[in-house]
């Protein structure tokens, strides 16, 4: 442990990762100088020297952080020395790694480093217990450690990755339709976007719509297309397979990422489908894993946007979940679903009759943006009091849900089940229903809950199943 | 069968009283600022520090040391300490994910070391161990770690 000659340092690359903030800090400040001195408000200097002894304390810093963040790849694990005043060491062994992600931009794959992150149950830090900047010949190392014959590939279509990008770049799409045909927007939001709208010339197109309100359609369309582009270049190349006893998932064209999740650490599959993918009868396959709430949305995905179909069979294929499911109880009372909105739906009229009588139709017309996403929120939830559900499959618990604007189908093996919980409001007692909740092995409290299940049939059930 | 030996070193209680003497210290320089404004304040505040320092480094340190204590057997780690609120921990190997021996520049220069034993879910800290016993403690837990034939 003590011969330094045995460890390796981290690619240089990481260097810039850490450099560039104090590049930024520096350019802010240099910004700072130059407008605050022409308009005579500051003396130059200080403010500068500040800005420049914090620059080069934070590149010193980095520096001496990368010379000190040491590490060897052994069979058994991975042996890391890290910290300049305050040392850590530790081993992560191979073995209780459960999830490891390899990740390339498009500016590592020209310096040939990539970034190596691993998940054990230990949760050593927020954002997962080893992030490592390798040079390529290193994690082909690990990679290799981890080998096994591969499994059947699962390959998503163009069409069906471009459908994801669509469903997934923004929710509040529904307000391009309604921008354009705002009516007097310009005379509310003023003078200046108009201004910014004969600056960028864009041509008007459309008869008797305010300059602003189609400058501002413009712009969401802009940002809309824009967002629809980048996650379409996030999910190509997408795949899955099994190899060994890990799940392997990749995707990406400029950032390129390499998943493996051990298949003895999935907690949960879960079928997720927002609003129009259900309509569309179309879903979604994600695992739930340790430290699987530290990854964005879409990060345990792994097979986008596909029939219902399918993704059964992947679940039969990769995760021997077999049988047909079986329901046992639905939800008994709809309004429990749809009271949110409803009240904001509520609560959004009076508001608009108020701000009539006061301040006219061009208000309304601000407000009136507001009515369709709510709208559109009564119909997810009458969705969701629709599909939602809990029924038993021969080797796992199926629970239907949602979260958020997501429809959830979860499959749970009867051994990740660490406990259930059946509540009750005083509402509830009188009316025979419950809230059944399920929690699931994982690093923090994560429980999957569904709302307002007559009581008699989830107590059975619990207990004769649980 | 846990083994006799206490492996808590007699130089944790060294670097205990020195980092207590380093706030002491530090606190002591912050006082400054008050000194500026009024010197009777800064001085009342000091003579509290300093009574506070030397009761911490004369009375609650070496209590606290008496009543740390770790021993490692075949299968666990055993360990005590705290003296308003005592603390008796037992973690076996198996449960073990991995081991973080962290070292301060105090700490390095007299040989000892704080070991961390991380769980699913939860971590133990135990503190003033030699740097020997703490590289025991990880083989021993390694060996159980590739011992395992699943992770759960």
């Amino acid at each position: 442990m003590r011969n330094k000659q045995f460890y390796n340092r981290q690619h240089i690359f990481i260097l810039s990762r850490k450099i560039k903030l104090s590049a930024v800090l520096l350019l802010v400040t240099l910004l700072q100088q130059i407008i605050l001195s022409i308009q005579g408000m500051i003396t130059p200097n200080i403010s500068l020297s500040l800005g420049t002894v914090w620059s080069a304390a934070a590149v010193t810093y980095s520096v001496l952080s990368y010379r000190n963040n040491l590490h060897r790849i052994t069979d058994d694990g991975i042996k890391i020395r890290l910290g300049i005043f305050f040392s850590k060491t530790f081993t992560i062994p191979f073995r209780n790694i459960l999830t490891l992600t390899f990740r390339q931009s498009i500016f590592q794959r020209l310096a040939g480093a990539v970034d190596v992150i691993s998940d054990t149950p230990a949760r050593f830090t927020r954002f997962g217990d080893m992030s490592l900047c390798l040079k390529i010949r290193s994690a082909l190392a690990v990679k290799k450690i981890l080998s096994a014959p591969k499994g059947k590939l699962y390959r998503c279509d163009s069409v069906r990755i471009l459908l994801m990008s669509a469903f997934r770049s923004n929710p509040a799409s529904g307000l391009l339709i309604l921008a354009p045909v705002v009516y007097r927007l310009g005379n509310i939001s003023g003078f200046t976007l108009r201004r910014i709208r004969k600056m960028l010339a864009i041509p008007m197109t459309a008869k008797e719509i305010s300059d602003t309100a189609e400058l501002a359609a413009q712009i969401m369309v802009l940002c809309w297309s824009v967002s629809l582009v980048v996650r379409f270049l996030g999910y190509s190349n997408f795949s899955s397979h099994s190899q060994g006893e890990f799940i392997v998932s990749s995707r990406g064209f400029f950032t390129r990422i390499l998943s493996f999740s051990r298949r003895s650490a999935i907690s949960a599959v879960v079928l997720d489908s927002t609003l129009l993918m259900h309509l569309f009868g179309l879903c979604s396959v994600s695992l739930f894993t340790i430290g699987s709430e530290k990854k964005s949305a879409d990060k345990n995905m792994i097979l986008p946007s596909d029939t219902k179909s399918s993704a059964h069979h992947m679940l039969h294929d990769l995760f021997s979940i077999r049988g047909k499911e079986k329901i046992v109880s639905r939800p008994k009372k709809i309004f429990s679903y749809i009271r949110m909105p409803l009240c904001f739906l509520g609560a959004d009229s009076i508001f608009l009759l108020y701000i009539y009588h006061r301040f006219g139709i061009s208000a309304c017309t601000i407000l009136s943006l507001s009515v369709p996403p709510i709208l559109w929120w009564i119909l997810f939830r009458y969705a969701a009091y629709r599909e939602s559900h809990i029924g038993i499959c021969e080797n796992c618990f199926c629970v239907c849900t949602f979260s958020k604007m997501t429809l959830r189908h979860y499959y749970i093996p009867f051994e990740k089940i660490q406990k259930f919980r059946i509540t009750q409001n005083f509402f509830q007692k009188k009316s025979g229903t419950c809230n059944f909740c399920i929690y699931v092995y994982s690093e923090k409290k994560i429980c999957i809950k569904v709302r307002q299940l007559p009581k008699d049939f989830v107590k059975n059930m619990a207990a004769t199943q649980l | 069968m846990l083994q006799e030996r206490n492996i808590i070193s007699h130089k944790a209680l060294i670097v205990w009283q020195i980092r207590a003497a380093a706030v002491f210290t530090l606190f002591s320089a912050a006082d400054i600022v008050v000194l500026i404004f009024s010197a009777e304040t800064a001085f009342v505040i000091w003579l509290f520090a300093a009574a506070l320092f030397l009761a911490v480094r004369y009375f609650i340190i070496p209590k606290e040391f008496s009543a740390c204590r770790c021993f490692v057997s075949d299968e666990s780690i055993y360990s005590e300490k705290g003296i308003f609120l005592h603390k008796r921990i037992s973690v076996s190997f198996k449960s073990i994910q991995y081991c973080l021996i962290l070292r301060t520049p105090c700490e390095r220069i007299h040989g000892i070391c704080t070991v961390v034993l991380l769980c699913a879910g939860s971590f133990e800290t135990v503190r003033g161990l030699s740097l020997r016993d703490a590289v025991s403690i990880d083989r021993r837990t390694r060996g159980f770690a590739n011992a395992k034939q699943t992770v759960l």
